[in-house]
């Protein structure tokens, strides 16, 4: 029910002990409030005059103010502890998902990356909202209440007390059936929703197939498959629930029998029965809510736990602050003996024994077919993949590129550039937040979006991203290169196939958008689109993880038997 | 919600207004018998503080007492089950109407926003629905049917009781919530603003978060997220502020009406030996009721959160009717186009004057740029689309006939045909089910699949898994052209089969489809010139315009298609 890193928060022994003195002072409330009311009706039954029971009443309506009086400052304060200790947890999570672009954060996915964030932590908003009340109330109000009626009348008082458990234990009886039964219910469930997501995702293809009508019906069929489950499984968990509340109402009406009984009987005078009448579902209140919530609070724990897991989740890998010097036309970048194996290690080496020496602004083309290793290498040598080798940059050794000054050098580009949901100019200038709007300009036409730009309804400051204005791949592989046109101070290119999904002709435009970025860059170009060679200084030939040949293009490809030879016949289908 | 022309809430409420009835019956039991259980308690003890002679005197309360005990859980369990029921139900309702209506305004060729992909944001719109009734219109229906046996209830004891509670409870059920309505309806749009925002964020953060890793810049991201986070926060804390204040004054209102009833119960009862007892019965049977008219007043104020899920499903305006002809057998359709022009409005032609001639049994290629007006035309082939510029003939088809029949005639193979979660037999079957095994391995043998399938265990009855996913996107892509073969229309339309396939698998690919429908006539859209040397003739569309026309052999000859040609040489 309750976490104990809870108890870790900064600010929460203030906010539970004030929570305390809170509810302390609201049960005193209603414990005024139900003798004041008793008075008053009391005096009126016996039919004194009207004015004798005016400060009862009074009294009474005192009370009742402070009680929810303190009941709203109770919200309140739990409130302000709530947001800030959950907006403190969604900061720190932000914090770790940009931390080191490390993927491995997102293992569940990203879709659920981002839902945790958003409505993850808001589920540990309104956990920290209900649990300490609901626990508080529940340790206070109910004794303090029955120490007062144990005064009264204690036979009464000693039933509720004994009945408190009984109740209890039924909820968590029927409970545990209703949670066994849930769960067979379960499988269930997540067939039928898997059905039905999978008549959603091929609703085009049914469609096409000329299937309409069945999947109508299949989809109405499901979903009331699905509610025929749901209710099965609803009526016996609503049975705890249940439980509880007759057992609260049932023992208020013994209570009331108890109490007719013994005033005929002429055991007791009316004032002291119809406190204990009062105060009887005061008594039961603070477990009834406390039980309505329970699902509620369930739901904000697993989020907290899951939060808490990730945020104090060991990084894989140390981004290094070694100082990389800048790349210039005489640099020197060998790589020798990486390597690079996913952290699950599960599957096979993904990089082995990766050897190259590359000098100066050189333009290194990285082919291969699909699966060969090209896409991790760019990764590894953006610093995304950690790895792990001899690398040295002029005589600086390094073990692998997961270091800020390396990556504070490179534009990364792949196949889908990642487009913020920001104005376009912001999206250019992502780089250099601060660049002056001619050169955003300047750099939006030399990658050739100028036209897109004044082709907007607001031009620059056109908001763009997946929800806004949508853009085709070509456009946004043109603003990623915008990017790096307008980062003149990163001089370290990496393309993971840029034009692979785009059409002939906007490949054809693009290509000649790129060329002159490739002037006075460290280029690493991963392609089969093979006519980029003649643009290349090096061939790096990848297989399954290791370079099979590299060299100068125009020498590999004049052996007629080597192995990029054998590639561009694969590719072209040249027999 | 308020809107008459809604499609979506009223006639369900209406059509199914049985299972209302009782949901809302059974809630006012339920607070009925709460009071009712504290009334005949209050007046229990009272009436036996009088020490009345006989027994019997307090057996009907005491009867009572205990029936009601047992009244309340009873009715708040059967309360729960109905209207999860009715509301679940209403859900299967709302779906197959959103399905039927999405798939007859839909496109056969896939448009900008898959099919799927739209109704699933409808069908969440519709999730949302069940907590517009569970939490918004039954609490208030409940609600006012309290508030009116309030009213007569008094009205029996005394006219001017009933008026202070009937202006009282007005107070407290009608005006509060249409306050709290519309003093949260802006606040609910901000928050929603806000959140969307916030979720853009969020996916910035996660998507990008590599991005930011290289710009060093993350500080300045963090400190933009938590901004918006605290503005959220605050907007939203102000909305439970309010709720908490609103309680407060509804507590206070019916402490007012406790200390009238004390009053009005003294005046009305003086001197009454059995009348007087009812003055606790009156008092204790208030405090129930705080419950369910704080419900009420939540439900009034969350009204606006339904607002634009109401709206969007509206949008989607009313089902078209479709009726499907049936063609004659062994179709042999030639297609001719001519001069033909669209506009989707009268501002911007996506399409200038087409000419095509696709005579039955040919193969063409349509090339150009992503929105260039590719899929314009494949709708307008399929009759998915029309225009009254220029012609479009389907030879043997009535052209008013072409979209009713166009599943007869068209096949189409696009990026993502789906497979279901069945097994492979029963995803070929979907299309033929007369289809036996021996016909589904002929089929599958002819896409190339033999080996393949001779390797499974368990063979046709291997299961597809999600989406197809136990087999590769060549191997997804084959089992859909055997799909395509088993339908056996005249026409198949390539719309970018082999987009996210690599080249190699490509190639592969598209061999086999020309292999396997080399007697019908191909359509094929494509964004590249990787296996053109096997079409009859190819397209260049450009700015709506045919930019060249001729056969693969004529292209390599075309000063601006020999530049595209050349980037697939070495």
């Amino acid at each position: 029910m309750i976490d104990k890193q809870i108890f870790k928060i900064e600010g929460v022994k203030n906010i539970l002990s004030w929570l305390v003195l809170l509810t302390f002072l609201q049960a005193v409330s209603i414990l005024f409030q139900a003798f004041f009311l008793s008075k008053s009706i009391v005096i009126l039954w016996h039919q004194s005059a009207f004015s004798s029971a005016v400060p009862y009443i009074f009294g009474f309506a005192i009370s009742l103010l402070c009680r929810h009086f303190f009941s709203l400052i109770k919200e309140g304060s739990a409130n302000s502890f709530s947001v800030t200790a959950s907006e403190g947890l969604r900061d720190q999570l932000l914090g770790k998902y940009l931390s080191f672009g490390d993927q491995t954060i997102f293992k569940t996915g990203t879709g659920h990356a981002v839902s945790l964030l958003h409505a993850g932590i808001d589920n540990v908003q309104n956990y920290f909202q209900l649990i300490f009340i609901k626990i508080i109330d529940l340790s206070i109000i109910p004794w303090l209440l029955l120490i007062y009626m144990f005064f009264l009348r204690w036979q009464e008082a000693l039933f509720l007390l004994l009945i408190f458990p009984v109740i209890i234990f039924f909820f968590v009886i029927l409970g545990l059936a209703a949670q066994k039964r849930a769960d067979n219910e379960y499988r269930n469930f997540t067939v039928l929703n898997n059905r039905f997501a999978d008549t959603l995702r091929g609703m085009q293809t049914l469609k096409q197939l000329g299937l309409s009508r069945i999947f109508t019906k299949r989809i109405y069929e499901t979903s009331e498959r699905y509610r025929k489950s749901t209710m099965r499984s609803l009526t016996i968990a609503m049975t705890s629930t249940f439980s509880l509340d007759f057992f609260t109402t049932l023992s208020i009406a013994v209570i009331a029998v108890f109490l007719g009984f013994s005033l005929m009987e002429g055991k007791m005078s009316l004032f002291p029965a119809l406190t204990l009448l009062v105060l009887a579902p005061e008594y039961f209140l603070p477990l009834r809510t406390f039980s309505e919530d329970y699902h509620a609070t369930l739901d904000g724990k697993n989020a907290f736990t899951e939060v808490l897991s990730v945020i104090n989740q060991k990084k894989t890998s140390e981004i290094s602050a070694l100082k990389v010097p800048a790349i210039d036309s005489e640099t020197v970048l060998s790589v020798h003996n990486f390597s690079f194996q996913y952290p699950d290690g599960q599957q096979p080496a993904a990089l082995k024994d990766i050897n190259f020496l590359v000098r100066g602004f050189a333009k290194v083309a990285v082919v291969g077919l699909s699966g060969s290793g090209k896409t991790t290498l760019l990764s590894s040598l953006a610093g995304i993949n950690s790895g792990r080798g001899d690398i040295s940059i002029n005589r600086n050794k390094f073990l692998n590129f997961q270091n800020t000054s390396w990556q504070k050098q490179i534009i990364y580009i792949p196949q889908k550039p990642y487009i913020f949901h920001t104005s376009l100019r912001e999206n250019i200038a992502f780089y250099q937040p601060d660049a002056p709007k001619e050169q955003v300009v300047k750099a939006a036409k030399a990658a050739g979006i100028y036209e897109l730009a004044s082709g907007l309804f607001n031009g620059f400051d056109t908001m763009i991203g997946e929800s806004e204005q949508s853009l085709s791949g070509g456009q946004a592989q043109r603003i990623a290169l915008a990017r790096a046109f307008l980062a003149s101070d990163r001089h370290i290119l990496l393309f993971d196939e840029p034009t692979a999904h785009l059409d002939i002709q906007t490949e054809y435009d693009l290509k000649q958008t790129m060329l002159p970025l490739l002037e006075n860059h460290l280029v690493f170009f991963a392609t089969h689109r093979l006519h980029w060679l003649k643009q290349m200084d090096y061939v790096l030939v990848m297989d399954n993880g290791h370079i099979i040949e590299q060299g100068r293009p125009r020498e590999l490809l004049e052996d007629f038997d080597g192995k990029l030879n054998e590639l561009r016949k694969e590719l072209t289908d040249e027999k | 919600m308020r809107n008459k022309s809604d499609q979506w809430v009223r006639p369900f409420l209406k059509e199914n207004r049985i299972g209302i009835f009782w949901t809302v019956l059974f809630s006012f039991l339920m607070i009925f018998s709460s009071m009712a259980l504290m009334f005949t308690s209050g007046y229990l003890i009272t009436r036996a503080a009088q020490h009345p002679s006989n027994i019997m005197l307090i057996y009907v309360p005491i009867v009572l007492t205990r029936a009601f005990g047992i009244g309340r859980p009873t009715f708040k369990y059967a309360q729960r089950l109905t209207s999860h029921n009715w509301v679940l139900k209403i859900v299967s309702l709302t779906r197959k109407k959103l399905f039927k209506t999405v798939d007859a305004n839909s496109t056969i060729v896939a448009g900008s926003h898959s099919t799927g992909e739209v109704i699933s944001l409808l069908s969440n719109d519709i999730d949302q629905l069940q907590n517009l009734y569970l939490r918004t219109i039954f609490p208030i229906a409940s609600g006012i049917l309290l508030y009116v046996f309030v009213t007569l209830f008094t009205a029996a004891f005394s006219l001017a009781f009933c008026l202070f509670w009937f202006i009282a409870l007005m107070i407290i059920a009608i005006c509060f919530p249409y306050f709290s309505w519309k003093m949260n309806r802006d606040r609910i749009i901000q928050q929603k603003k806000l959140a969307d925002k916030s979720i853009d964020l969020a996916t910035d953060a996660v998507l990008g978060a590599f991005d930011w890793q290289l710009s060093g810049q993350q500080r300045k991201f963090t400190d933009r997220k938590s901004k918006l986070s605290k503005q959220l926060a605050k907007v939203k804390s102000g909305g439970r502020r309010f709720g908490w204040v609103r309680d407060f004054l509804i507590e206070c209102l019916l402490m007012a009406t406790v200390v009238v009833t004390l009053l009005w119960s003294y005046q009305q009862f003086f001197g009454h030996t059995v009348g007087i007892d009812l003055i606790a019965a009156f008092v204790l049977a208030i405090f129930p009721m705080s419950e369910a008219l704080t419900d009420l007043n939540r439900g009034a104020s969350e009204a606006t959160y339904y607002k634009d899920s109401i709206e969007r499903l509206n949008s989607l305006g009313p089902i078209k009717k479709q009726t499907i002809s049936q063609l004659q057998e062994n179709l042999h359709p030639d297609i001719k186009i001519d001069n033909l022009s669209f506009a989707y409005d009268s501002k911007k032609e996506v399409l200038k004057g087409i000419n095509m001639n696709i005579p039955f049994g040919s193969k063409v290629a349509i090339l150009g740029r992503s929105g260039v007006g590719k899929s314009t035309l494949l709708k307008l082939i399929t009759g998915d689309l029309k225009s009254d510029r220029g012609s479009l003939e389907i030879s043997g088809v009535e052209k008013s006939q072409i979209k009713n029949s166009q599943n007869q005639i068209f096949s189409i193979l696009d990026q993502n045909p789906y497979l279901f979660d069945m097994t492979i037999a029963n995803n070929l079957r979907l299309v033929d089910p007369k289809a036996d095994n021996d016909r589904l391995m002929e089929v599958l043998k002819e896409v190339g699949l033999g080996k393949l399938l001779a390797n499974l265990p368990d063979g046709l009855d291997t299961p597809m898994r999600e989406a197809g996913s136990r087999f590769s996107g060549g191997e997804q892509q084959r089992l859909s052209l055997a799909r395509i073969l088993l339908r056996d229309t005249p026409i198949v339309i390539l719309d970018e089969p082999t987009v996210s396939l690599d080249p190699l698998t490509e190639r592969q690919v598209m061999q086999t489809i020309f292999r396997v429908l080399k007697n019908k006539s191909l359509i094929w859209v494509t964004h590249h010139l990787i296996g053109l040397e096997n079409v009859d003739r190819l397209y260049f569309i450009e700015n709506g315009k045919t930019k060249f026309s001729g056969t693969p052999v004529q292209s390599k000859q075309d000063p601006f298609l020999k530049k595209l040609w050349q980037l697939d040489e070495i």
